[in-house]
C-alpha cells in the first residue's frame, strides 16, 4: 500500500489507498440436509487521488500491479471530474471489540454440528409440518486506509453469523431468525422454540381482506422503512434537492415514541466500525429522536458540498453481491438500531384485536423510494385476531406512504433483534392496512 | 492460459474438479445531475476451484494463483467436512470433454471505443434529460463489463468465452405537485457499441413520462385486468416463473418440487415460455455457462404444461434431466449457481389493442421497476400505467406494484399479444447479482391481478 501512494504522489497533489481483505467459509443445509460449502478469499484494492481540484480513482483485486493502478487512476483524473473533498488528516487509533482470536480455531465440522443440533430441535418442534434451513458463515474482514494526510488506520473483524429459517408448505415464505458475534455461539434453545410456535400458529392459510387494521412490522420488513429514510435522510440527496426531509432539521415527522440512530461503534458487535471506508472516525448519529428529525449523514463529498462537518457514514456498499470496492464511498446507514420501547411482543400481539404481524416484504426495493411511498406483498402476514396469531394471509399487499405511517406508531418491542442494516424491534402502527 | 489452468488442476485431485479464471475489466462514467461523478476503467481477477470428494462438494474463491495451495487445502477440507460430517452425497452430470474458443459477435466493441467518446455519448443524453420539464436530478451511469472467462475440468473440457456488456442507463427524479418522481431509461446489450448511439428517443420519452407522472394519481389499490407492456411481461415471467425453473431453487424443497413435476399443467393454453441464452444480441448472449456447458434454448412451458427446467451438472443429475448450460456466476468472486439466461413468453395471436379491449376496464402497466419471488408468491413493480375504460387507455396513474401467486395468475393469462421485445436492462439478484440475466416477450392480459395502491 506504502508503494501504491508513494507512486500516487508522483502523479497528485494527495492520494488515499484503502484495503479490504475478507476471508469467509458459508454453509448451507436445506430441508435439513447440506446444500453447499463455500470459501472465498476476496481481497481489493481502491486508490482516490486528487491534483489541483480534479479526483480520479481505480481499483484492483491486489496490490501486485501498482503501476496499474495508479496508471488507470491518472486515466481517470484526466476526465475532469472535480473534487469538493479533502482526504482526512491523521487521528489517534482506538480499539472496538470486534476481533476475537478463537475464530482461527471454528472447524466446519463444528459449525456443521451446530446447524444440525438445530435442524433436530426444529424437527422436534414442527413435528414434519414444516421445513428447517440453516445458512451459516464465520470467517475475518480486514480494513487499511492510508492517505497522503498522514492518515493510516487499520481494524480487523471476527464474525460468526447464523440464521435458521423454517419454510411454509408449498413456498419459499419463511420465518428467519439471526444471531452474529465475533466468534462461535451456541444457538439460544429458547429462541428455536419461539420461532417454531410462531410458526406453526402461521399455519393455516386465511382468506380475509385487511381494512383498518393494525400493522406490527417485523424486523425483517423495516427495511421497507429504513431505505426510504435513508434515502432522504442522506446528505447526497440533500445536495441534490431530492429529499423530502429538506428543510425539516428539529421538526417532528415521527410518532414521540420512534427514535432512530445510526452507532458504529457497539463492543461485540462484527458489524462495528470505528472508522468509515474513508477514515473519518465514526461515531453515534441520531437520524429521528422522539419524533424529530435530527439531521443529515454524509461522506466527505457531500459533506464538503454543503459544507457540513462529515459525519463518518462514507462507506463502499453493495447490494444483491456486488464488489463493494469497485463503489466510491456514498452516504450509508450501516449501523442503525431503533430505540427499544416497553412492551414486549406477546403484549404487542396480545392487544391487538384485528392485525397482521408483517413479518417479511416482497418487493422493497421496488417504489417510488425519494418519495417515501412503498407497495409491498407481505411474506409472510401472520393474522391476528383478538390477541392471538390464527395463520397467514395470502396474496396480500401493504402500500402506503412511510411519513404518514411513522406518525402512526403506537407501541415498540422492549427488545432489538438483528437484521440487515443493524437492531430493529417489532414496531405496531394503528389502522394502517 | 490452459497450459497454466490445466498445471494448477492438476495438483487439484479428488473425483472430480474444475476451476474457472476470469480477467474483468469494467469501466464506468457517471453523472449526478450535470456533474460528472466518475470516469474510469479498473481490472480484477481471480480463480474459483471446485472439487468434488465422496460425494462432498465445495467450492473455493481466490484471487491470486500463489495462494492456490491454501485453496486447495481449504476446498478438499470443505468437502470433506460436508462429505463425511455433513452427510452430503452430491453428484454430477459431467458432459463429454470439449475444447473451445469463442469470439463474441460485437458490432463496436465497446473496448476500442476511447473513455472520451464514451463519456460525450452518456453526456449527450444526460443533458437532454437534464433539459426536460421539471427534471431535478439524474444519475446517469455508462457501465462496460468484459468477463474474459476461462474454464477448465478434470473431464477434459476447456473453453475461453468473453462477455462484453456494455449499456448506459439513466435514473431521473422530477419534483412538482408537491411530490418527487422517478423513473428508469437503459439501453444496452452483449452486441456492441453500436446499440448505444443514436437512442435519444429512449431517454426523451421517459423523461416526458417523469414529468407526467407529477400529475398523476396513485393508482387505486385493487383487482384489476391489466395488459402488461413487453418489458412488464419479461419481469412477470421471470418473478412469477423463472425462479422456479431454476432446478436449485426448489431441489431441497420437497413440497414445491412435487408441485412442480414435469408435465404438469401450471397456466393457461396461450402460454408458451423458453429460455435461450444463445439468442443472439440480447444482453444475456452466452455459449457456454460457468460450468463449461453449452447453453441452448429449453421450452420450459409449452401450451401451460411444464416441459423443462435449467440446471447444472449438479441439479441435472439430482433431476435426472438433461443438462443445458445455465450455470452462471456473477463473477470470479463465486461458484456458478443456476440462473436464467434469457427467458421470454413467445408471441400469441392478439394486436395489443385486442389485449386492452379484453381488459374492459383495468390498467395498462408499462416499464418495470423491480421485481421478487418468494416461493409461490411474488410482487413487480410499474414505472407507470394508464387506467383502462371500455378498452380503451385513459389517464395515467402511479405507484403500482402488482402481487400474484404463481399457480394462480399463470392460468388467469387471457390473451398474448403477436408482438414482442427482450428487455435491455438484464437483471438479477438472487444470491449473486446477474447483469446479464435477460427477459422479455409480447403485451399480455391477465385477469384479476391484486393491484397494490399508495
Amino acid at each position: 500500500m506504502e508503494k501504491v501512494l508513494s507512486m500516487a504522489r508522483g502523479i497528485a497533489d494527495s492520494a488515499e489507498v484503502y484495503y479490504r481483505e475478507i476471508q469467509e467459509t458459508e454453509i448451507v443445509f436445506e430441508d435439513s440436509s447440506p446444500s453447499s460449502i463455500n470459501h472465498s478469499r476476496r481481497a481489493g484494492v481502491a486508490l482516490r487521488i486528487r491534483k489541483a481540484d480534479k479526483t480520479g480513482s481505480s481499483y484492483c483485486s491486489g496490490l501486485d500491479d501498482p503501476a496499474g493502478l495508479v496508471g488507470r487512476a491518472a486515466v481517470s483524473l484526466d476526465a475532469g471530474i472535480k473534487a469538493f473533498f479533502t482526504f482526512p488528516q491523521a487521528h489517534p487509533a482506538e480499539e472496538l471489540e470486534t476481533f476475537d482470536p478463537e475464530i482461527e480455531h471454528i472447524s466446519d465440522l463444528q459449525v456443521i454440528n451446530e446447524i444440525k443440533r438445530i435442524c433436530a430441535l426444529l424437527a422436534g418442534e414442527l413435528k414434519g409440518k414444516g421445513q428447517c434451513n440453516v445458512t451459516a458463515s464465520y470467517g475475518e474482514a480486514f480494513f487499511h486506509i492510508i492517505n497522503t494526510a498522514g492518515l493510516e488506520v487499520s481494524q480487523k473483524i471476527s464474525f460468526y453469523r447464523i440464521s435458521p429459517q423454517i419454510l411454509f408448505p408449498n413456498s419459499q415464505e419463511s420465518l428467519r431468525i439471526r444471531k452474529s458475534a465475533t466468534g462461535f455461539r451456541v444457538f439460544p434453545e429458547s429462541r428455536l422454540i419461539n420461532l417454531g410456535r410462531a410458526f406453526l400458529s402461521g399455519l393455516p392459510v386465511l382468506d380475509v381482506t385487511p381494512k383498518g387494521w393494525d400493522a406490527i412490522i417485523a424486523p425483517s420488513a423495516f427495511q421497507v422503512f429504513l431505505w426510504r429514510l435513508e434515502a432522504a435522510a442522506s446528505a447526497a440527496s440533500l445536495y441534490d434537492g431530492a429529499s423530502r426531509l429538506r428543510g425539516k432539521v428539529g421538526q417532528k415527522i415521527a410518532s414521540n415514541i420512534f427514535s432512530l440512530e445510526d452507532d458504529a461503534r457497539i463492543n461485540g458487535n462484527p458489524q462495528s466500525r470505528w472508522f468509515d471506508d474513508e477514515g473519518v472516525r465514526t461515531r453515534r448519529h441520531p437520524v429521528i429522536e422522539n419524533g424529530i428529525f435530527r439531521g443529515f449523514f454524509s461522506d466527505l463529498d457531500s459533506a464538503s458540498r454543503l459544507k457540513l462537518e462529515p459525519t463518518g457514514h462514507g462507506y463502499r456498499t453493495a447490494m444483491w453481491g456486488g464488489d463493494a470496492v469497485s463503489l466510491k464511498p456514498s452516504p450509508s446507514l450501516s449501523h442503525c438500531r431503533v430505540k427499544p420501547g416497553s412492551e414486549s411482543l406477546d403484549e404487542m400481539i396480545a392487544s391487538t384485536r384485528r392485525g397482521v404481524l408483517i413479518e417479511g416484504v416482497l418487493g422493497a426495493h421496488s417504489g417510488n423510494i425519494p418519495n417515501g411511498d412503498f407497495s409491498v406483498g407481505m411474506s409472510p402476514g401472520l393474522y391476528i385476531e383478538n390477541g392471538k396469531i390464527r395463520g397467514r394471509l395470502g396474496n396480500t399487499m401493504f402500500s402506503g406512504n412511510i411519513y404518514p405511517i411513522l406518525n402512526k406508531i403506537t407501541s415498540i418491542e422492549s427488545s432489538l433483534h438483528e437484521s440487515e442494516q443493524g437492531l430493529f424491534p417489532y414496531i405496531k402502527v394503528g389502522d394502517v392496512l | 492460459m490452459k497450459r497454466l489452468l490445466g498445471n494448477y488442476l492438476e495438483r487439484v485431485g479428488g473425483d472430480y474438479s474444475d476451476m474457472r479464471f476470469e480477467r474483468m475489466e469494467r469501466t464506468r462514467v457517471e453523472y449526478r445531475g450535470r456533474e460528472l461523478l466518475e470516469s474510469g476503467s479498473s481490472v480484477t481477477q481471480g480463480f474459483v476451484l471446485r472439487i468434488l470428494e465422496k460425494g462432498g462438494f465445495a467450492s473455493a474463491c481466490f484471487n491470486d494463483g500463489s495462494e492456490l495451495d491454501a485453496a486447495i487445502r481449504k476446498a478438499k477440507e470443505c468437502a470433506q467436512s460436508m462429505g463425511s460430517g455433513g452427510e452430503m452425497n452430491t453428484r454430477l452430470l459431467v458432459p463429454p470433454p470439449v475444447e473451445d474458443e469463442i469470439e463474441p459477435t460485437i458490432k463496436g466493441d465497446p473496448r476500442a471505443v476511447s473513455l472520451e467518446e464514451k463519456m460525450a455519448l452518456l453526456s449527450s443524453y444526460n443533458r437532454l434529460v437534464m433539459a426536460s420539464r421539471d427534471m431535478i436530478t439524474t444519475l446517469a451511469v455508462y457501465e462496460e463489463v468484459t468477463r474474459e472467462r476461462h474454464f477448465i475440468n478434470s473431464a477434459g473440457t476447456y473453453v475461453a468465452e468473453p462477455l462484453v456488456t456494455a449499456s448506459i442507463s439513466i435514473r431521473m427524479i422530477a419534483a412538482g405537485n408537491g411530490v418527487l418522481q422517478n423513473g428508469r431509461a437503459v439501453v444496452g446489450g452483449s452486441d456492441g457499441f453500436e446499440r448505444l448511439l443514436g437512442r435519444e428517443d429512449v431517454f426523451l420519452r421517459k423523461a416526458e413520462i417523469v414529468s407526467r407522472l407529477l400529475q398523476a394519481r396513485p393508482v387505486e389499490a385493487g383487482t384489476y385486468n391489466v395488459v402488461l407492456n413487453p418489458e412488464m411481461t419479461g419481469v412477470f415471467i421471470h418473478e412469477a416463473f423463472g425462479h422456479f425453473s431454476e432446478a436449485d431453487l426448489i431441489e431441497h424443497n420437497p413440497s414445491l418440487r412435487e408441485k412442480m413435476n414435469m408435465d404438469r399443467r401450471l397456466g393457461c393454453e396461450l402460454l408458451t415460455v423458453c429460455d435461450d441464452p444463445t439468442m443472439p444480441a440480447q444482453i444475456g448472449h452466452y455459449s457456454y455457462d460457468d460450468e463449461g456447458v453449452a447453453g441452448r434454448r429449453v421450452v420450459l412451458m409449452q401450451k401451460g404444461i411444464l416441459r423443462g427446467r435449467l440446471h447444472s451438472m449438479r441439479t441435472a443429475r439430482s433431476y435426472g434431466e438433461s443438462l443445458n448450460g445455465h450455470a452462471i456466476a456473477e463473477d470470479f468472486r463465486y461458484p456458478p449457481i443456476v440462473r436464467m439466461g434469457c427467458i421470454y413468453v413467445t408471441p400469441g395471436d392478439n394486436e395489443p389493442s385486442e389485449l386492452l379491449d379484453g381488459a374492459g376496464d383495468g390498467l395498462y402497466v408499462l416499464d418495470a421497476k423491480g421485481g421478487q419471488t418468494s416461493g409461490e408468491n411474488f410482487t413487480f413493480g410499474a414505472q407507470y400505467g394508464y387506467l383502462i375504460r371500455n378498452g380503451k387507455s385513459g389517464a395515467m396513474v402511479r405507484d403500482i406494484n402488482l402481487m400474484g401467486n404463481l399457480f394462480e395468475t399463470l392460468f388467469a393469462v387471457k390473451g398474448v399479444g403477436r408482438d414482442t421485445a427482450i428487455s435491455e436492462m438484464g437483471g438479477c439478484g438472487k444470491g449473486q447479482m446477474n447483469i446479464r440475466s435477460a427477459m422479455g416477450g409480447p403485451h399480455i392480459l391477465i385477469k384479476a391481478v391484486r393491484v397494490g395502491g399508495c
